[in-house]
């Protein structure tokens, strides 16, 4: 799989680079900003970015600017963003473009290869990929009158894996269930929350994120 | 005391002459009445004379008014007893003298002083045409009576023509006076035109009597003398009061300057020059404050006074404090003639010059404080992005580099390495998994990027989301504020759902804010335990200082039992 790595600190970057390879990944360039970062997808035509969210020049949101215009021009091209700071909004605007294949996590996720390798090659793949981090803070957070209560356990176990954005697939392997099962957890869940059923995987997961994001503002949506 | 001695001397010396003038004019057999009568005139003149003087030493009239009673008494004196011609006739000019000296008076009132060329003129004619006028004084002929040495028969045609000649310029010069007297009122000031107020019809009336007499000299038929003699020595003796009043009604504004300095000290400030103007009945007057930067004397409204005055009606005195210049009042000539009003008025005047000058002085440096408050704070703030930008770009990428590098030792040490150095290296990771999230706490808390690079609404947004306590949020202040203002309310919710969370133990908040024109507004509330006061040192006393150097102002409610609500209103552009 050809990566393209895009952090202004050189030495995540070399050791990120260094990870990749060693776990089968072909880094195919190297960028310590986010100017050139768009022609170099267009010349390299890679199957995946990984992009640092805060770089050169004002150090706020280059990364993810960067990212939004790759998926406009590059639909097929896999983005993954990565930040030392999570924000709901940030993820919420990287999946609300047309086209899946977009991820959002830690930055020091890198370091458990294993399960940042599966996000990558879900994001590659056209998946999504949204922090368990971010996605445990959502759910965790308490409310008085939310929707969420209204979940089983189990339920709740689904949601949180479908908003980190894996496939049914998937969360049937996670907790060891049958994947028809996941589909019925699934359907009750969207039922539950008062969500309409969402054919494309990364609109589910917008659908779920948006929806813990804004629980509170409008409890009977 | 030396003016007193004067005083009393002259007083004296006017007894004197009643006395004089009275003792051998009874021992003759003339009527008591008609005598009193005569000298009452004089005395009325000496009395109301001293008087006047006394009260207003730097005027001329009192002098002057003194000088005719004496000349009055002193002439009866010289007339009635005079038994050589010589001194009749002295006697004789001193009985008209008076009449110029009433001229003078009036024409120089209220100073004494006279002022211009037509003024010196009008008097000097009075002079001369009262001292041509004895020539043709009535004098009862008798045999042993002496003669008036300056007599000019008007039985043959030389001498009536000479006698028509000096009536004609007598009736001229009464008409100056009353021009003048009419020119004094109407480029008089208010100030002076209250003085005039009972001097002039006085003035005029005995102008207009006097008149008459060399109108029925002159031939123009007017009714019968007698009534006109009646009317003239009312009129005369209604002169000394008549001038007197109008020398004291300058003195009554004196009461004024109490109730100036009262008014003033209200704090009525910036109304000063109105008070002052109250104060000295001179609608005219204009308090110059010193601009000791700008050199030149400005008014309230900061512009450039001219002192002293160009135009010839008013003059400046200037205003003292601890002998340094304060500023100056501009006002009527005619106040000049009450130097010790004027110098009350302007040591209140001072005063209030100098507490505004103060009050300006604490609003500057209130506003430097103000400014240096906001740069300390402005300064903290950058201090605050750049400690949280070399965190992230030193400390925290340091130690996601050393993330991997453990993972990959882990690699590298593979399945069949040491099973307690794979421990390890596990353990190694999961601290400095533990370390990365508490350092990127501590980045947040320091500066939350978000707010740097999408602004108030987003920051608050994910400070709710973040937040241990349910938070409902109603923003309505869209769009970007100055980089200050948003860190202010960005500090004051976050401090605020902090305490709600760790002291309130609320189970439920609310963050608003809002725009009202030039202001944001900032609420958040809880349902917690409440009781929450601005400790010394605590951050609620922080935010005070953060919002306050804003020109804000912050608000804290927490009644016990009652849940805690903190306002924030900082003005924004």
């Amino acid at each position: 799989m050809r990566v393209i790595l895009a952090d202004d600190a050189a030495l995540v970057r070399q050791g990120l680079a260094r990870l990749l390879e060693d776990n089968g990944f072909e880094v195919v360039a190297e960028l310590g900003d986010a100017d050139r970062l768009l022609n170099c997808v267009s010349e390299l035509r890679p199957d995946l970015v990984v992009v640092d969210i805060r770089m050169p020049p004002t150090h706020t949101v280059e990364g993810l600017i960067a990212a939004i215009d790759i998926k406009r021009d590059h639909p097929h091209v896999g983005v993954m963003v990565l930040s030392q700071h999570l924000e709901t909004r940030y993820a919420v605007q990287l999946l609300s473009g047309d086209a899946g294949g977009v991820g959002y996590m830690l930055k020091e996720r890198v370091a458990d290869i294993s399960e940042f390798a599966d996000a990558l090659r879900r994001v590659a793949g056209g998946g999504s990929a949204v922090d368990p981090e971010m996605v445990s803070r959502l759910l965790g957070r308490r409310s008085r009158r939310s929707t969420v209560d209204l979940l089983s356990p189990r339920e709740r176990e689904v949601l949180a894996l479908l908003a980190e954005g894996r496939s049914n697939q998937a969360i049937a392997q996670h907790l060891f269930i049958n994947a028809k099962t996941v589909e019925s957890h699934v359907a009750a869940i969207f039922s539950k929350l008062g969500l309409l059923p969402e054919p494309a995987h990364h609109r589910r997961v917008l659908a779920a994120l948006t929806h813990l994001q804004t629980k509170d503002l409008d409890p009977n949506s | 005391m030396r003016r007193l001695r004067l005083h009393v001397g002259l007083a004296a010396l006017a007894l004197a002459l009643v006395g004089a003038a009275a003792r051998p004019a009874v021992l003759e057999g003339a009527p008591l009445y008609r005598v009193g009568k005569e000298l009452l005139v004089g005395v009325l003149f000496v009395i109301a004379g001293l008087a006047g003087w006394a009260r207003r030493p730097d005027s001329r009239t009192g002098p002057l008014m003194t000088a005719a009673g004496l000349v009055w008494l002193l002439a009866r004196v010289l007339v009635w007893t005079g038994d050589n011609s010589f001194v009749f006739t002295v006697g004789l000019v001193l009985v008209l003298a008076p009449i110029a000296l009433i001229t003078h008076m009036a024409v120089a009132f209220p100073s004494g002083r006279i002022s211009s060329i037509v003024e010196r003129a009008v008097v000097i004619s009075a002079y001369l045409v009262i001292l041509a006028g004895v020539a043709f004084l009535d004098v009862d002929d008798c045999a042993q009576c002496p003669n008036n040495l300056l007599a000019v028969s008007s039985q043959d045609g030389t001498g009536h023509r000479a006698e028509t000649a000096v009536q004609i310029a007598t009736l001229t010069s009464i008409a100056a006076f009353v021009l003048t007297l009419a020119r004094h009122w109407r480029r008089g000031t208010p100030a002076t035109r209250r003085m005039l107020v009972p001097v002039l019809p006085t003035a005029w009336l005995y102008a207009a009597v006097s008149a008459a007499f060399y109108l029925v000299d002159l031939g123009v038929p007017l009714r019968p003398v007698r009534s006109w003699e009646t009317i003239e020595y009312y009129s005369i003796l209604a002169i000394p009061i008549a001038f007197l009043a109008g020398l004291l009604r300058s003195r009554l504004a004196r009461a004024d300057v109490g109730t100036l300095v009262v008014e003033l000290g209200e704090g009525a400030r910036g109304e000063l020059r109105g008070a002052v103007a109250k104060a000295l009945r001179d609608p005219t007057i204009e308090v110059a404050h010193w601009g000791a930067d700008q050199g030149s004397y400005r008014d309230a409204d900061g512009h450039a006074v001219d002192v002293p005055p160009h135009d010839g009606f008013r003059a400046a005195t200037m205003i003292e404090r601890n002998g340094q210049r304060v500023g100056a009042l501009v006002h009527d000539h005619a106040l000049l003639e009450d130097p010790a009003l004027l110098d009350a008025v302007c040591a209140a005047a001072g005063l209030a010059l100098e507490n505004q000058r103060l009050h300006a002085e604490v609003l500057d440096r209130l506003e430097e404080v103000r400014t240096s408050r906001a740069r300390i704070v402005e300064a903290g703030d950058a201090e605050r992005r750049r400690v949280e930008r070399n965190l992230h770009d030193g400390a925290q990428q340091r130690l996601v580099t050393l993330a991997i590098v453990l993972r990959m030792a882990r690699d590298r040490l593979g399945a069949g390495g040491d099973p307690s150095l794979t421990a390890l290296l596990c353990d190694a990771s999961e601290e400095l998994t533990q370390a990365l999230a508490e350092l990127r706490e501590l980045a947040a808390g320091l500066h939350p990027p978000i707010l740097t690079g999408e602004g108030l609404d987003a920051a608050l947004e994910s400070l709710a989301e973040r937040s241990l306590v349910p938070v409902e949020v109603s923003l309505a202040a869209p769009g970007r504020l100055a980089a200050s203002v948003e860190a202010a309310a960005y500090y004051v919710v976050s401090e605020a759902l902090t305490n709600a969370a760790k002291h309130a133990q609320a189970s439920h908040a609310v963050v608003r804010t809002c725009r009202v024109g030039h202001r944001l507004d900032i609420e958040v509330a809880d349902d917690g335990v409440g009781g929450a006061a601005m400790h010394p040192g605590s951050g609620l006393e922080g935010l005070t200082d953060r919002v306050e150097a804003l020109g804000g102002e912050l608000v804290l409610e927490s009644c016990p039992g009652q849940g805690t609500r903190l306002v924030a209103h900082i003005p924004c552009e």
